[in-house]
């Protein structure tokens, strides 16, 4: 659940909020002046911000489509931001199950106002660092009767979390799904202390702002999974997942040279 | 369709392929919900539809077009560059027809102008659609931080601790509720302003204040003043309110009344207090009994055989008396240590208020008026009523020495002796340590004499405790009261006020079943005599040999025996004894052992228990384990032939 400072700080608009300079960056309209201007600092930065942004939003649209084509029928997302076009209910056949869910009491009302006449999907509040929250809640047994063969989406998320919180959500997970559940996230896959100085800044804005960043290597964050199992073609750039390696190549090189990976796990 | 418009047609995939290109050049440019994979389709159906336009289709809207882009998150630059690809596209197709060419691309900028303006139309309305969201979302998320706002300020102002809110300088801001009850302000504007310094007792509280901004915090506990300058006990938790930056803008303490908690831990001390002194008091009295035991024994044979016209006679009765008050005094430290037995009738307090007042109110003088104010419905109580008569005899003595000392004369006053009836909710039980929730009968005597002070309170059931100087009393009255009290499972509460008078209250718990008429007296017959032959068993020699020679001269054989081990060996060498008489504590066997052992022996074998304690529960069980008689020491000597008499059967009177 969100804390009373979260809360009262997504609620003012006299001083910056992580979220809403994410949805600037985004290219969303949900922001005020206040987090432009902070915003604009981060991209000073980190200009490839913006991009990035994007890419971790089109992995989700890339895994769910596989994840729809698989059969997968019943959805829980973490973090899911803003449930607008492109989301797992929008681009699933109709009578998906879909539980959104997010840390950010602000967005949870969005969603929750943009998803009322949808009867398969629902937004909750819940901390991703936390699943155990929303897995016992009762709009779980509402939604997904017993059914427990789910995919659940865990993307754009892990780089806020620490490791033993990405560690205790994977476990609760795993012990929550059933055998052939699948699980995308994406995360960094480089640690904090190997970018560059400038690249080091924009983390620590978002520090100042309550919003402190984890980075870790690929091995470390593949030990903190299990034991869910890759699935093939195992962790990639996100760009990769989106056939977008070309264009993307060049702002990479850009961006001190690291690339954010993606991979779908299964139980 | 044109000549032109059919060779653009010819050349649709090759539009579509470069628009399809320029998408993906500007996927960044666009939003994010725009997926990349989306781009291809949406080239083909760019390009189809801007070939519609050219050919005259009427279906064609592109300004629908724009605004169904600006829906998908098409960016505005990626808008910009779709126009100059349509151009680019019309010029490298129809470059050698220029006439045709000028005409299609006047058709191609009237489509992207109206793709731009329906883009342009969606993008406004999007963004204000997005704001009113955020309104909305933003709307719903103060609303609900007010109402939890409200929550938690309902929760602070009605909080059971009282709430200060001061300013740096010490002035009080806000209060709550609790505050002001416990200060006893009507208002807070009656308190606000005033230095929080000013509402304590002694000057800790302003060094505290002073000392925050260094300390951070401090808890502890301070005397508060209320508003009309009674002082009571608090515990307070005073820290700094902090801004975001951390830095101090003002104080806030929390306070809770310990007054009862005070109350309840100076209870305990007192219970802890009165049960170490009721030990002490208890072994005392015990081997007091045992000396007065022998010391009384002796006597009596010594005055059977003494002439009554004799100066020795008139001096042994003059060591009778000594020992009487001397027994009268070990029976009341009894009383204080709850060894004293009684006799538990269910009774009326009234009925025994009304007898014990007419006995003692003609004893007060003329300035001392006593009223009485019994419940008529009081419950009934399971007391010992002699017992209750000598609480209230104590408590009114009390209340009429407090009422007569003035200046060394007669001052007078009320002496007001109320019953009635209570029933304690848990929580008013919980004011008192020994009490449980239930019904009570209440026996409060209220005098209006010189009361007491605190000091005096802490100790006044502390025995030989007296303010009535040597002559006047024993100091043992209230230990009595308290013992006798306690003994019934019930409590006492004191209220004092120095020059104003005293009230004592005994809570007594109340039995269900009826009144019961008062125990006929047992009319005790002179010494008695008989036959048989009877084991002494007791360590205390004087007494062994007091209980010896008076069982001798009323016609039994005795043997005696010192502990329980000595016992059972006389008793195994086959003394065919009639009757055992078996002290309860000795050293080596202990009676209750010896007890068990003789009736292994020989089950028929009867057994009278003798003990310096009171015969309690424990005592009792002996006479389930296989004792016929329990006698309690210091004994009169009448009553122990009495017994023994009984037991042996037959016999006739010394």
């Amino acid at each position: 659940m969100a804390d009373e400072s979260s809360y009262a700080s997504i609620a003012d608009a006299s001083k910056p909020n992580a979220g809403r300079i994410y949805d600037f960056v985004l290219g969303g309209s949900h922001n005020f002046e206040v987090d432009r201007q902070a915003a604009q600092q981060v991209l000073q930065q980190a200009p490839f911000l913006p991009k990035l942004a994007r890419l971790i939003r089109w992995f989700l649209g890339e895994a769910v489509r596989r994840l729809v084509a698989d059969g997968y029928t019943h959805f829980i997302d973490f973090a899911s931001g803003l449930p607008t076009i492109d989301h797992i209910h929008q681009v699933s056949p109709a009578g998906t199950k879909v539980l959104y869910s997010d840390i950010d009491p602000v967005t949870v009302a969005y969603g929750q106002e943009i998803l009322k006449d949808n009867r398969d999907a629902r937004y909750v509040i819940c901390n991703a660092g936390k699943p155990e929250n929303l897995l016992g809640a009762t709009v779980v047994s509402q939604l997904f009767g017993n059914n427990r063969r789910v995919a659940i989406g865990f993307n754009g998320i892990a780089f806020f979390l620490s490791d033993d919180d990405i560690g205790h959500a994977m476990k609760v997970l795993y012990d929550w799904t059933d055998t052939g559940s699948r699980l995308f996230l994406c995360d960094s896959g480089f640690e904090s202390t190997s970018v560059s100085p400038t690249l080091q800044e924009t983390f620590n804005i978002y520090e100042k702002l309550g919003q402190p960043m984890s980075f870790r290597s690929l091995n470390t964050l593949k030990q903190l999974i299990r034991p869910w199992k890759v699935r093939e073609p195992g962790f990639l750039p996100l760009e990769e997942w989106i056939g977008m390696k070309a264009v993307v190549a060049e702002e990479t090189q850009k961006a001190d040279g690291v690339a954010f990976q993606g991979a779908i796990l299964e139980r | 369709m044109s000549k032109s418009a059919h060779l653009l047609r010819q050349k649709e995939k090759k539009l579509a392929d470069a628009l399809d290109s320029n998408l993906r050049e500007t996927a960044f440019e666009n939003r994010y919900s725009l997926h990349p994979r989306r781009l291809v389709e949406l080239g083909q159906e760019l390009g189809k539809f801007f070939l519609q336009f050219i050919e005259n289709d009427a279906t064609a809207d592109p300004f629908g077009l724009g605004q169904k882009l600006a829906r998908e998150g098409l960016g505005e630059n990626t808008i910009l560059l779709l126009g100059t690809q349509f151009r680019r596209f019309i010029g490298g197709e129809l470059d050698r027809d220029p006439e045709s060419l000028a005409a299609t691309l006047d058709a191609a900028d009237a489509f992207t102008k109206a793709l731009l303006a329906g883009f342009m139309k969606a993008r406004e309305a999007q963004i204000l659609t997005d704001q009113e969201q955020l309104r909305r979302a933003l709307s719903t998320a103060l609303e609900s931080k007010s109402q939890e706002l409200l929550v938690k300020n309902h929760a602070i102002n009605t909080s059971i601790n009282g709430i200060i809110l001061a300013d740096l300088d010490g002035k009080m801001t806000w209060l709550n509720s609790s505050f002001l009850q416990m200060w006893g302000y009507a208002s807070a504007n009656e308190a606000l302003g005033v230095h929080i310094g000013d509402i304590w007792v002694g000057e800790k509280a302003r060094g505290i204040v002073q000392l925050l901004p260094r300390t951070g915090g401090w808890r502890g506990e301070l005397v508060a003043r209320r508003k009309d300058g009674s002082e009571f006990s608090v515990e307070l938790s005073a820290s700094l309110v902090r801004n975001e930056e951390g830095g101090a803008i003002g104080l806030m303490s929390s306070v809770v009344d310990i007054t009862e908690r005070k109350r309840l831990q100076a209870q305990i001390l007192q219970v802890q207090k009165m049960d170490a002194l009721g030990e002490l008091a208890g072994g005392i009295a015990h081997d007091f009994n045992n000396l007065l035991t022998a010391i009384s024994g002796y006597l009596q044979l010594l005055l059977l055989n003494a002439p009554r016209d004799t100066k020795m006679y008139q001096d042994l009765m003059q060591i009778k008396a000594a020992v009487d008050r001397g027994t009268g005094l070990t029976q009341q430290l009894r009383f204080f240590t709850r060894q004293a037995s009684g006799t538990r009738l269910n009774i009326s307090l009234n009925e025994v208020t009304r007898e014990t007042y007419e006995i003692f109110h003609r004893t007060f003088p003329p300035e001392i008026a006593v009223e009485l104010a019994l419940s008529p419905s009081l419950w009934t109580v399971e007391a010992d009523p002699n017992q209750m008569s000598q609480v209230l005899v104590n408590l009114c003595v009390n209340a009429r020495d407090a009422m007569m000392q003035r200046n060394n004369r007669i001052a007078g006053g009320t002496l007001t002796i109320e019953t009635t009836n209570v029933e304690l909710s848990e929580e008013q039980a919980g004011r008192y340590l020994n009490a449980r929730p239930g019904r009570y009968i209440v026996l409060r005597v209220r005098d209006t004499g010189i009361g007491m002070p605190p000091e005096l309170l802490e100790k006044l059931f502390i025995p030989f405790v007296t303010t009535k100087g040597e002559r006047s009393g024993t100091g043992l009255g209230l230990a009595v009261v308290y013992g006798i009290v306690a003994s019934h499972r019930g409590f006492i509460d004191v209220h004092s006020t120095v020059g104003k008078g005293s009230t004592f209250e005994i809570f007594l718990p109340v039995t269900d079943r009826r009144v019961e008429g008062q125990q006929e007296q047992v009319v005790v017959p002179t010494l008695a005599r008989g036959r048989g032959k009877i084991l002494v068993v007791d360590d205390e020699l004087q007494v062994r040999e007091v209980i010896c020679r008076v069982l001798q001269a009323c016609g039994y054989a005795v043997i005696s025996a010192t502990n329980g081990r000595d016992a059972l060996s006389r008793f195994s060498q086959g003394g065919d004894f009639d009757l055992v008489i078996l002290d309860m504590v000795m050293p080596d066997m202990g009676g209750r052992e010896c007890l068990a052992r003789l009736l292994m022996a020989d089950a028929d074998i009867k057994v009278m228990v003798v003990t310096g304690f009171t015969v309690d529960d424990s005592a009792l069980e002996l006479l389930k384990e296989g004792a016929l008689e329990i006698l309690e020491k210091p004994f009169d000597l009448k009553i122990l032939t009495e017994k023994v008499q009984k037991l042996l059967g037959g016999g006739s009177a010394c």
